[in-house]
């Protein structure tokens, strides 16, 4: 690159090739964020040789750097199962996976003691006590919390505990031979350089999604693991449901001041009890996140005067003395402001967490999908449909989950790995095609900027009228516009290196996504959680207490095709609606088309 | 943009920005042994860089950094102009 004495910036040198580009293990673990170290850490356990595969660093991709809160089911502190299962029904909408959730009351202890074994969970004293917060010096807090931050932790785990990680590495496909997944293939980001993964099972732990980081930082998250799993065959749920996620609107580009909190003190634990009055609300309890910004969506807001903003405190729950989990997070002194902003969309597609992803079975929970040796954990990629429509699990929920369900389907795929005698790898025909169907962009002769195109589909899909105050006529249009993009532009992204072929890629999966989100959200003809109909703004239980699946069909094109739940999940169906939705959150529009 | 460069002075250059960065925003310059603002196009403004960095080399800013839709735009084969127009043109 040629120099000129005003570039603010230095010219870049070629990134280096990495010396090594084809890897074998039992197993394959993409994504190394929660469930991804986890499952890396189970399949070791199960005796495996494990390679795990993330686009970034470790410990700073994805959102697992930006948790806030993990919770933990503890008997010993008096958690009721009934109880959390009863509150669990009615606050995920009476979608939520019952099975799943079970699972996790009997298994989150451990994890909690795991994170807490590993060094992730060290506690410090918070900014406010330092006195960096009423400085603003975050990077100063950053250099005193330095030892103890989690962020670095990942790396040093997966090493000592034997994991081979290849850093900045963007998967593309998984390796299929006779019916069954044998590995994947990727590039190493900086370089462009090819990398071919050959493992006995692969465990897609590569998070959700979104279309562009708006305020709200996720770490490069785009559809990878639903993309493909959509690509061959299997089924995608719970896209309609947007968990709305917030930026401030005087500084709405900077997701650092949003998150600066979150990202550097130390993770506080969620608690407390559950109580019989929480009970009878809960079916409106987690759902006033949606229905306040919907409305604020609706009416407007008024402006954003950050002098107002209330510091910070513990929400009013019942606990024990002796409950260690207090909520103790984003700086537990209650000095710190916690900025709550009046812009919604700083993650525009973040779907709901843990429910969204590849679905393998109401009565499944070992993470298999339906093809041999592919396995699917964590946020966005496991469409487990624990949270149902809304945030059942309560904060930090999904710290703990994600990493519960990264070792639970580990292990299942370690298992499955050991009992595979030979690694039966893929024929050298079969890579050479998946690299050549990655490389595409790069050999378009005349084509479009994937930058250009992602701000394209940012710009149809961030706004309220297509994702949060949803109506028949605004679906109708994006997705026609979403079915330009598919067919016109997605074929002819074009890339010159390793750092615009990513983004090329990022973006046919974003597109992909955009369409079942689309579809899935005209699909359901109600109001639930975090999808909102201003057309049918109820609650329809006698039609869509069910899953909606995006799938591909003979032809081609893309179906929705309805999954039926449990009736256990369901709740007392002969109750009236406003005692299943009990509670003072109201959807606008709601209390009206009850009339 | 999102990331700005505070102060080149300081850039060490132990690369630390270029490790943990997820959106793939840094390079490094071999000769000078400085890190580079690459790609603030797409930068998330995460602020991972900034915390971290151990020479105090990096800032954030409140505006993110990014381009008007164009009704089309190809790409540019070189990769992109990142100079400043300034008083006194080039030298």
């Amino acid at each position: 690159m040629t120099s000129y004495i005003w570039s603010p910036e230095l010219p870049y040198s070629k990134p280096a090739s990495p010396d090594k580009t084809v890897y074998e293990s039992d197993v394959l673990v993409i994504g190394g964020g929660f469930s991804g170290l986890m499952a890396a850490l189970a399949a070791r356990e199960a005796g495996c040789s494990v390679v795990l595969a993330d686009k970034g660093l470790p410990g700073f991709s994805g959102l697992t750097p930006f948790v806030s809160d993990t919770r933990w089911f503890d008997p010993d502190m008096g958690d009721d199962i009934e109880k959390h299962v009863a509150y669990h029904k009615g606050a995920s909408q009476y979608i939520g996976n019952l099975n799943w959730y079970r699972a996790w009351c009997e298994g989150s202890k451990e994890i909690y003691e795991a994170y807490r074994d590993l060094g992730l969970l060290e506690q410090y004293p918070d900014s406010a006590e330092t006195g960096h917060a009423q400085t603003g010096d975050y990077s100063g807090y950053a250099r005193y919390i330095r030892k103890k931050d989690r962020h670095f932790r990942f790396m040093e785990i997966l090493k000592e505990q034997g994991v081979t990680v290849v850093s900045h590495t963007m998967i593309w496909d998984i390796l299929m031979e006779d019916g069954r997944a044998c590995g994947a293939v990727g590039f190493h980001v900086p370089s462009g350089t090819r990398q071919t993964f050959h493992a006995k099972a692969v465990v897609m732990c590569m998070g959700a999604g979104i279309y562009k980081s708006a305020g709200w930082p996720t770490g490069g998250i785009s559809f990878d693991a639903i993309a493909i799993g959509y690509r061959h065959g299997l089924p995608v749920i719970g896209q309609e449901f947007e968990d709305f996620h917030k930026t401030r609107p005087d500084a709405p580009g900077n997701g650092a001041r949003m998150h600066w909190n979150a990202y550097l003190h130390n993770i506080g634990f969620g608690g407390g009890d559950i109580t019989d009055e929480l009970i009878k609300v809960a079916g409106t309890d987690r759902t006033k996140l949606y229905s306040d910004n919907v409305e604020a969506a609706i009416e407007g807001t008024a402006p954003f005067v950050p002098s107002e903003q209330r510091p910070w405190s513990p929400p009013p729950v019942e606990r024990r003395p002796d409950d260690i989990r207090t909520m103790k997070t984003l700086g537990g002194s209650g000095v710190i402001p916690r900025i709550t902003g009046n812009a919604a969309g700083g993650a525009p597609g973040f779907g709901m967490h843990l429910t969204n992803g590849i679905f393998c079975g109401t009565d499944s929970t070992d993470g298999a999908t339906a093809i041999p040796g592919l396995y699917c954990a964590g946020d966005g990629c496991n469409g487990s449909g624990v949270c149902g429509a809304s945030y059942a699990g309560r904060p930090g929920f999904t710290s703990n989950f994600a990493g519960f369900q990264g070792k639970r389907v580990g292990g299942f795929a370690g298992e499955y790995a050991k009992n595979m005698q030979d690694l039966r790898k893929a024929s050298l025909e079969t890579v050479q095609t998946c690299f050549e169907q990655m490389e595409e962009p790069l050999h378009v002769e005349k084509g479009y900027s994937s930058e250009w195109a992602l701000d394209c589909l940012h710009g149809i899909m961030a706004p309220m009228w297509t994702i949060l105050t949803k109506n028949e006529a605004c679906l109708e249009a994006a997705l026609t516009q979403v079915g330009f993009m598919r067919d016109h532009i997605c074929p002819k992204l074009q890339a010159n290196d390793g750092h615009s072929l990513r983004s090329c890629l990022e973006v046919k999966n974003k597109v992909l996504e955009a369409e079942m989100k689309l579809r899935a959200s005209l699909e359901r003809k109600e109001t639930r959680g975090g999808h909102y109909r201003m057309d049918y703004p109820l609650r329809n239980d006698k039609e869509f207490l069910c899953y909606f699946a995006a799938a591909m069909a003979d032809d081609g094109s893309m179906e929705i095709r309805r999954i039926e739940i449990p009736d256990e999940w369901k709740g007392d169906l002969s109750a009236p609606y406003l005692e299943r939705y009990a509670g003072k959150s109201r959807y606008p529009g709601e209390m009206e088309a009850l009339r | 943009m999102s990331v700005i460069r505070y102060s080149l002075e300081n850039c060490i250059g132990c690369r630390l920005c270029m490790e943990i960065c997820p959106m793939d925003v840094f390079r490094f310059n071999e000769e000078e042994k400085k890190s580079v603002i690459a790609f603030p196009e797409n930068c998330q403004s995460c602020g991972q860089c900034f915390f971290f960095c151990p020479g105090k080399s990096l800032a954030i800013d409140n505006t993110a950094y990014g381009y008007n839709i164009n009704s089309f735009r190809g790409i540019a084969r070189d990769g992109m102009d990142r100079t400043i127009l300034a008083p006194e043109g080039r030298q």
